[in-house]
């Protein structure tokens, strides 16, 4: 009885995750193999093929991936110790550098890539048009606080006495870092990396605004939806690249949680 | 109890309610009425085109000139939502006015009607270098409204004594680096396959790769592919060749003086969006009348001081302003127009453009070495994301171990 309660009580996340997630991700499998034409439906592994077989494809789906990781690497850099620095401030000056930190959120992320392209156009600071540099930086900027704020979040749930303990043991600041802070915030760091990386993966409105002149697997994509679909189907080939992203996405994924599961080991072992 | 309090309460309530009801079914009843009664004396004439393509006066004129019609007018913003709309809605649309391409798509799927050319009295007011062309070439279907070419805008200062006045000029290794391109497939490879000597609307697949190769040689000097973003940085005086049409260029030389347009010899695209009737239409005759007062001259100046996009009226274009009238961007030349083609649809052929335009835009250009240096970074990140996870693994064997030895 117990059990059927708990199965009802779960069935508006079942069809939520039913219809936003596993229906569309059907659809795109479908799309992929199927042909859809005024004389019928019929199976074809041809886009698939099509799509894993041109190799300017995968120089896309590298420039894309390579993209993600400077601009993920950028972000690290740059977030960590922002993170650290946020968690060491006393408590209401805290709050408002958060604030601070989660306004420019609220603006629609195309009015602030708007707002960089002018600066680093030729009338700008520095001329950055059409380079790979000026899409590592749009990135940066659009993503750095999805970056900063779980390794933050990890950082405040850190046991002072922890820190204190370590010293008294007469551990130096290095030492303190290396065996305190950073395992303690190696979740916060994982799921940061994920919720930037992933984004930066597949984003196409930031590199198409900054450098349109090459474009990622995210904006080729967008084409092919674009300039293929008729009034029977979608294009099968841009549905079969989705498809093939999607698996990249869910391989980057699984490695991430497994460092993460990782992690929460060595954290236990540490306590 | 509790239920009757509730329905207590609702009683009293919806006294107030019931009056507010009543007076806007009463407002709405009215209103249908009035619309009605105002239906069954006026026809309606259903009229479809671009966005800000019309001047709002002239609509009104209709209507006071012919009032037996009531004008409903509904906008596109491209071609393909007119498509879209004009076959899969219910409304039977009168008049449309698509472009070129579009026209010949819709005269391929028999949707349009041929044109009683004796009731349109001042069809002999449109300009004979526009007729005849490629998308309806016996003029049977289409009567053009308004019409631009493709070009090259540039700028005076940067240029210097260099004559501007072929597409070749796109691939002076000179601009490297100022050379804006349009970010549209059918006009970029078109100037292409124009310079190459071959046909815009060609079908031929060698032709079509051969244009596709030929631009990816020209990647490494082009600053940007874009559409209305080149516009500003063209007219902020950074750039040396701008790709544009004729209408965004003359706006264009008006914020900024030193730039110049020219119709590349070779030939360039000619558009023409011209005035038609589809099938579907059930006020023909209102359709032939307002095509006819569209093409009268008062109409016609009123619309290209509007708009400002060139007129294909010959009287109107004498009754402009001097600057319209000998601005060769608004009113080119016999001479200008002599190898220009317009669009046609190409059909299941566009698969062909759009595979050499995607070749095209992932191609990383002529900078190999740059590519080359970039690709030793990323083999040297690769290198250390393995090693990390290989580090982390057997860090945590080790551990394990530890784990089974305490």
């Amino acid at each position: 009885m117990t059990k059927v309660t708990k199965i009802l009580k779960n069935i508006p996340l079942y069809v939520w995750i039913l219809v936003f997630t596993i229906i569309p991700l059907l659809m795109i499998l479908v799309y992929a193999v199927f042909e859809f034409t005024p004389g019928g439906v019929h199976f074809t592994l041809e886009p698939l093929k099509n799509a894993v077989t041109n190799k300017q494809y995968w120089g896309a789906m590298l420039r894309s991936f390579n993209l993600a990781v400077i601009s993920t690497l950028v972000c690290l850099v740059l977030g960590y110790p922002l993170a650290y620095f946020l968690s060491q401030l006393p408590e209401k000056k805290r709050n408002f550098v958060t604030l601070l930190m989660l306004l420019p959120m609220w603006m629609n992320f195309l009015i602030r890539t708007y707002a960089l392209m002018s600066l680093i156009d030729e009338e700008g600071i520095v001329n950055l048009k059409g380079t790979d540099a000026a899409v590592v930086i749009g990135m940066v900027y659009n993503f750095l606080p999805f970056l900063v704020l779980p390794i933050y979040t990890s950082m405040m749930k850190i046991d002072r006495n922890l820190i204190e303990a370590a010293q008294d043991l007469g551990g130096n600041t290095f030492h303190v870092f290396k065996g305190v802070i950073l395992p303690l915030t190696l979740p916060g760091i994982i799921s940061g990396i994920t919720m930037v990386f992933i984004p930066c993966l597949t984003t196409f409105v930031i590199p198409n605004l900054l450098n349109s002149k090459t474009w990622t697997i995210g904006r080729l994509i967008e084409y092919k939806f674009m300039s293929e679909t008729s009034a029977y189907s979608v294009s099968s080939e841009g549905a079969a690249l989705s498809f093939i992203l999607m698996i990249a996405v869910f391989i980057c994924m699984s490695i991430f949680n497994k460092l993460d599961k990782d992690d929460e080991s060595a954290g236990g072992l540490a306590l | 109890m509790i239920f009757n309090t509730d329905r207590n309460a609702n009683g009293k309530r919806s006294i107030c309610a019931r009056i507010v009801c009543l007076v806007f079914v009463l407002a709405i009843a009215f209103g249908m009425l009035a619309g009605l009664t105002g239906c069954s004396s006026k026809e309606k004439l259903y009229v479809f085109n671009w966005g800000d393509y019309i001047d709002p006066e002239v609509v009104s004129l209709f209507e006071k000139e012919y009032p037996q019609y009531k004008v409903v007018y509904d906008t596109f913003d491209t071609n393909e939502t007119m498509y879209q709309k004009l076959v899969s809605t219910n409304i039977s649309y009168d008049v449309v006015i698509p472009s070129d391409y579009m026209i010949s798509r819709l005269i391929k799927e028999d949707r349009l009607i041929k044109l009683d050319k004796t009731k349109l009295t001042n069809y002999g007011m449109i300009k004979d270098d526009l007729k005849q062309q490629e998308f309806d070439p016996a003029d049977e279907y289409s009567v053009p409204y308004m019409w631009g070419t493709l070009g090259i805008v540039y700028n005076k200062k940067l240029v210097g004594d260099d004559v501007i006045d072929s597409w070749t000029c796109l691939w002076d290794k000179k601009y490297e680096g100022c050379i804006l391109m349009l970010d549209s497939v059918r006009d970029t490879m078109g100037l292409t396959l124009k310079m190459l000597g071959y046909s815009m609307n060609t079908t031929d697949e060698k032709q079509i790769e051969e244009a596709g190769k030929k631009l990816v040689d020209q990647k490494a000097l082009v600053a940007q592919y874009g559409v209305d973003d080149i516009k500003q940085p063209m007219i902020n005086g950074n750039y040396a060749l701008c790709v544009e049409y004729s209408g965004d260029a003359l706006w264009m030389m008006d914020q900024n003086e030193d730039l110049e347009y020219v119709i590349p010899k070779e030939g360039s695209n000619i558009w023409i969006d011209s005035m038609v009737i589809p099938k579907t239409s059930k006020n023909t005759e209102g359709a032939y009348l307002f095509i006819d007062f569209m093409c009268r001259t008062d109409i016609a100046v009123k619309n290209a001081e509007y708009i400002e996009y060139s007129t294909p009226h010959k009287e109107a274009l004498d009754e402009l302003d001097e600057s319209y009238k000998d601005s060769h961007v608004f009113n080119p030349s016999a001479e200008e127009l002599v190898n220009m083609e317009a669009f046609v649809d190409l059909g299941e052929t566009s698969s062909l453009y759009n595979k050499a335009w995607e070749q095209l835009r992932l191609s990383s250009g002529e900078d190999n070495k740059k590519e080359k240096n970039l690709f030793w970074i990323y083999i040297v990140i690769a290198i250390v994301v393995i090693a990390a996870v290989v580090f982390l693994i057997i860090r945590k064997k080790q551990k394990d171990k530890i784990k089974y030895d305490e």
